[in-house]
Order: structure tokens, then sequence, then C-alpha cells
């Protein structure tokens, strides 16, 4: 079954188009990422979806239904943290399962669920102003999910906070996922959706420029190859020099890890070794690994994700 | 909409800062400036006893004017506001007047010299013209005994002679004291304030995009914006109810035959306040543009032309008159003040009227408005 369909949507804002012809259909029980620079275009697709923009033109249908038809069936979780500080975790949720208009036992399973599943159940009687940046992000999510949705929109829900709340989200989406629930994931974070996602969109300037499992994604530029190495300093190296290097298409230096991406058809292990050698960097790791979704969009675009 | 309800009155009691404000300033204006003012609007005289010392060493006109002090009608205190003391030597009466700030008159012999403390002229003024009105009437009788004795005998010994001006004392408990003013004033202009709270509110359910939230749970906008002002009726309806009982019971103001109904247009003010304060935040989309179009503009002209610090007579007329109804306060109180002094409840039901029909026209435009954000966004 559809749950989402979006047919030739375009969103316009003066004359800037922040969504520009997106097509997009998402299947029931899927993990359906969004994944897209900042300004690419996610959040107006996500906003259209919930009816919160009206689009300039094109179609939304959820569950095979004008959008606004089936809004209970939905589930959001908004970028901010769109809760009243003053309450506690138990008085935010259930003011959203009223207004969905929960009452009694369901009401109360409703928020026992929601608070259980977010891992919030200890401090349910506290107020959300004393929470940590990640527990408001749990709390977030508590309160789209207390009642029983078919679909959720998580808008980049894991945005500035500790990995620990990172992993838990991310657990809980998979949770959710296994209990049935069609869960839309929008985030710039490459290995969140890689992790998470059934079928995967990636968006650049308003318009879905490639869609599929990560297989069928990374299978778009096959002809791609990733070395990474650990290295004691590689402050000694330089992305310019390494660039420079024939068939090298793109380089990342962190702290000890460097990763090279390069045409497959062009052998240069050799040019790189003998380059880092020469700079007197000592090679603690060195392995070919799977292309990423970050060189998907990099090879695609010719920008990275999180220019 | 019970739900938006109950999380306004929640949200205000969690966070009551606005509440708490609205609660405890009203009184402390009424007192504060009721007092200060009170002045403007006293029904008794200001003027406060003036002591006088006396040495008397008096002959002649001197010992006369005495004579004719000691044996008035009239009592020189009681009437005159002047209480005299005798003192023993000239340095004594000059050191009460140093540093008692007491009148020293010396009568001499058939002289008189006072000696009045210079920060208190005024007292010194009163004891001069008292004693030298005495002075002046008994040689004016005596020169009239030397030109026509016969005369001014017939005179001075008929009724005539003891002619006084007619005084009638007014009764003074419906006169307009301070407390019945600001008490009234006071309130109305911590109405005003009342716009505070929803302002405050709906920017922050802007800024957080609770609204949004809201909205998706398939909530209307006509209800989230009705449900909203009900709830800010309610904090307005119980909000003003301790300075309202103060007022009563502690300054003695005068709220009319019925106060309990003259609260009730008060409240009705209040939901008008909440709807123009709805209003504002709907129209403007900064909340600083919002601060600095309250704190310089409506706020301050709203209650000076409403009469919150200046009275202004409620049944002034000409341009002025009409600059200062431009003030919602203005309506209020000349509703409320015409309707206590003068019986008249015209302007009262006239202002009530246009409060219920101007705050259901703010909840009109407020919706019309959010709807049409909707269709374009």
């Amino acid at each position: 079954m559809k749950v989402i369909e979006i047919d030739n949507l375009v969103k316009k804002f003066g004359d800037h188009t922040a969504v520009n012809g997106l097509s997009l259909t998402i299947e029931q029980g899927e993990v359906f990422g969004l994944l897209g620079p900042n300004g690419a275009g996610k959040s107006t697709t996500i906003n259209l979806v919930c009816g919160l923009l009206h689009a300039t033109s094109g179609d939304v249908k959820l569950f095979g239904k004008p959008a606004d038809a089936e809004k209970s069936k939905l589930g959001f979780v908004p970028q901010n943290i769109a809760l009243y500080d003053n309450f506690t975790a138990y008085e935010n949720v259930k003011f959203f399962g009223e207004l969905y208009g929960l009452r009694g036992k369901e009401l109360e399973s409703g928020i026992d669920e929601a608070l259980e599943f977010t891992g919030l159940s200890d401090v349910r009687r506290k107020k959300a102003k004393t929470f940590s940046g990640g527990m408001l992000r749990r709390l977030n999510i508590a309160a789209a999910l207390v009642h029983n949705p078919q679909l959720i929109i998580m808008d980049e829900p894991t945005v500035g906070i500790d990995p620990q709340s990172r992993n838990h989200i991310l657990k809980s989406v998979q949770r959710l996922n296994e209990k049935g629930v069609t869960v839309v994931y929008t985030t710039h974070y490459m290995e969140e959706v890689e992790t998470l996602c059934n079928r995967i969109a990636i968006i650049d300037q308003g318009k879905v420029i490639a869609s599929g499992t990560k297989k069928e994604l990374t299978a778009l530029i096959d002809d791609k190859k990733s070395l990474h190495f650990t290295v004691d300093n590689a402050f000694e190296l330089s992305k310019e020099e390494l660039g420079q290097i024939e068939g090298v298409i793109n380089v990342e230096i962190g702290d000890n890890e460097v990763q090279v991406e390069s045409l497959k058809e062009v052998d240069n292990l050799h040019a790189i070794m003998e380059y880092v050698s020469h700079k007197q960097v000592k090679v603690r790791d060195i392995g070919f690994r799977d292309v990423t979704l970050e060189t998907v969009f990099l090879t695609l675009t010719g920008r990275k994700l999180r220019d | 909409m019970f739900q938006i309800i109950k999380k306004i009155i929640r949200n205000q009691i969690r966070n009551p800062k606005w509440f708490l404000f609205l609660l405890i300033f009203p009184i402390f204006l009424m007192v504060l400036i009721g007092s200060i003012l009170s002045g403007a609007f006293s029904d008794k005289s200001n003027l406060t006893m003036v002591d006088v010392a006396l040495l008397n060493q008096s002959e002649g006109i001197s010992a006369e004017v005495l004579d004719a002090l000691s044996s008035a009608s009239v009592s020189i205190e009681e009437d005159y506001g002047i209480r005299i003391n005798y003192t023993d030597t000239l340095e004594d009466g000059k050191r009460e007047a140093r540093v008692n700030k007491k009148v020293f008159v010396h009568m001499n012999k058939d002289k008189m010299q006072v000696y009045g403390n210079e920060s208190e002229p005024l007292n010194t003024a009163r004891v001069v013209a008292l004693f030298r009105s005495v002075a002046c009437s008994i040689q004016t009788v005596k020169e009239a005994y030397k030109i026509d004795g016969e005369n001014a005998l017939q005179l001075i010994g008929t009724d005539n002679a003891n002619y006084e001006v007619a005084v009638e004392m007014i009764p003074s408990e419906n006169a307009l004291s301070s407390y019945d003013y600001y008490g009234v004033a006071e309130l109305t202009l911590m109405v005003l304030y009342l716009m505070l709270i929803p302002l405050g509110d709906l920017f922050t359910d802007k800024r957080t995009k609770v609204k949004d939230r809201i909205m998706l749970t398939g909530l209307s906008r006509g209800k989230y914006y009705a449900a909203s002002l009900i709830a800010y009726s309610l904090i307005g309806l119980v909000v003003f109810i301790p300075a309202f009982i103060f007022s009563i019971t502690y300054l003695d103001v005068n709220w009319g035959a019925y106060p309990p109904l003259m609260y009730l247009y008060i409240v009705l003010f209040a939901i008008f306040n909440a709807a123009l304060g709805m209003l504002i935040a709907k129209l403007l989309k900064s909340r600083g543009k919002v601060d600095v179009l309250l704190s310089v503009l409506i706020i301050p002209i709203f209650s000076f032309l409403g009469g919150s610090y200046t009275p202004f007579p409620y049944d002034m007329e000409g341009t002025f008159a009409k600059v200062l109804l431009v003030s919602p306060l203005r309506w209020a109180n000349i509703g409320i003040f015409r309707s206590i002094y003068a019986d008249d409840n015209g302007v009262l039901f006239f202002s009530a009227a246009a409060f219920a029909l101007l705050t259901l026209l703010c909840l009109l435009v407020i919706i019309v408005k959010d709807k049409r954000e909707e269709l374009k966004a």
C-alpha cells in the first residue's frame, strides 16, 4: 500500500523555488530517508506533506486520499522542540494526546507507551525545561507517538544532541518500523540514513536527484573506490596535493583518518602511498571500503552533504 | 478547545510572572499614586496648626489686641489654627522661632514685633494677618468714636457690629478622593497590561512552532484562537479581584451602588485588551517591534490620554476631549466615573457594547489573517 504519493510537487517562495517538481512514492512499512544538505528542500517537502504549507502546484496523497483527510494517521516530529517547557513530560504528551481526541484509558496507555518507547518514563513528572537536549528531542518524538500514528515523519530529529540520545532515537525508529509504522526520516547525516532506511531519496535544490536502496544508489557510482588509512600525523598531508594524484576525486582528512575517493579504473594506490611516505607520515592501518552515500551525493551534485 | 484553555491557564500558573504583576501591581499603584496625589483631591484643609510663642509686655494698643483675642467669640485655635503659648523672655521666644519653628510675637508696650522662622513664611504671614486685623479693627473703632461718637455707638451697639460672613459647611462624603479616582484609574490601567499575556504566549507558540503542531492535530484555527481568548478572559476575571476588593475594603474606593456589576464591566474591558494583544501578536511578526510599539506608543499614550496619571474631568468638551477618546482607557474611566458620580450609565453601556464588538472584530481579523497566511504558506 502506498502511504505517501507525491506527484510533481512545486513550492515557490517569491522568486525562490524550494521544491521543484518533486515526485516520490513511499510504501507502507518502509523507513524512507530523505537525504540532502541544508536548504535542499527536505523540510519544505515534509511541511507540504503534513499540510503545514500549501503547494504551488502538484499533489500529495496520504494513504491514497488527499493529505488533509488523513492527518490523524500522521505523527509529525518537527525540527524545533515544539513543546511547553513549563510542562512535565507527561503533561506535554497528554496535551497532544487530548488534542488528537484520546480520552481515558486510551489516553493514559498512549502516554505510557510513548514515554516508555522514548525512555522517558522515569522522568515523566519532571518539567521539560530541566531536560537535556537529547531528552527534549525524545520528548518531541513521544508527543508525536501518543496517538499511535501509522505514519511518522521525523524532520532532522537528531540535530544537536549527544551520541547516547542519538543512538536511542535511531533504535526507537527501528523499533517503530518493526511494529509496522511507516517512517519518513529527513537528515543530512548520511550515516543515519545508511543505518536506518530501506529506501533513500537524495534531494538537492528541491529535486530528487536519485532514489532507491543504498545498494541501488551506490551502484550508480560503482566506478568509484574509497581508500581509508589511519595515520599518526595527518596534518602533514595536504588535501590539495593528494587531490592532484591521478584518479583522485575527493579527499577527506580528519585527525588521524584519511579517506581518498578515486576512479576505480585508475590504479593510483602506489602513487598515494608514495606521497604519504614522502611526507614521512606513519600509516597504522589501510584498506578499501564501500562507497558511501556521501560519495554518491558528491558525485551526483559536485558538492558535499554538509557544505 | 478545553485543552487549549487548560494549557494557557496551566502555563500562567507555572510561569506566573505576568499574572503576579497584574495581581499585585494595581494595589501598589492605587496606594502609591493615591497617597502621593491626595493633595489634589483632598476634602480637608491642609493648613497645619501654627504655634505662637508670645512675650507679653504689652501696653496700649498691644494690650487691647490681646484682650480682644482672648475675649473673642471665636476660638483662635480651632477656627484660625493658631495656638498661643506664652514665653518669659525675648531670648526664649527667639529660640522657639529658631529651633521649634514657632512664630514669636513680642508685644512690647504699644508695639508688636513678630519673629518668624524663614522656613515657615506662611505661618508667619497667618499670625501677622490675625494680629494686624484685630489691631486695625480696634483703631478703626477708636477713630470712628473720635469723628462721631453717637453714630459710632449706635453702629457698634447694634447687631451690625457682629456682622459675620455666613458660612455653610457642605458634607464631604460625596467628594471624589484621590483613592476614589486612582482606585479606578490604576485598575483600568493595569487591565490594559493584560494584553501582554496573550502577546507573550502567541509569540512563543509561533516561535517554537507549537502552533503548527497543534494545527496538525486537526484543531481549527477558529477554535484555537477562540479557546485562547476564553482562557485570557478567565485570567482577566480572576487576576484583578484582589485589587478590586482591596480598593473597596482598604481604600474605601467608591465603585457606585453595584460594585460587582462594575467589576464585570472591568472584566469586559480586560477581554477586549486580551483580544487586542492577540491581534497585535498576529499582525506583527517581530517581537522586538511589538515591544517597542507597546512601550513607546500604545501603553504610554493610552494611559496618559486615559487619565491614569493626570485626571482629566469626565465632562470635558472641545478638541482635546476628543483626542482623549483615542484611548479606550478613557472610555472605560468616563463610563465608570459618570455612572458613579453623575448617575449616567450611557457611556458605560455604550463603551461596554463597543468593547464587546471590538473584541469580536479582533477575533475575526485574527482568524481571517491566519487563514490567509495558511493559504499563502
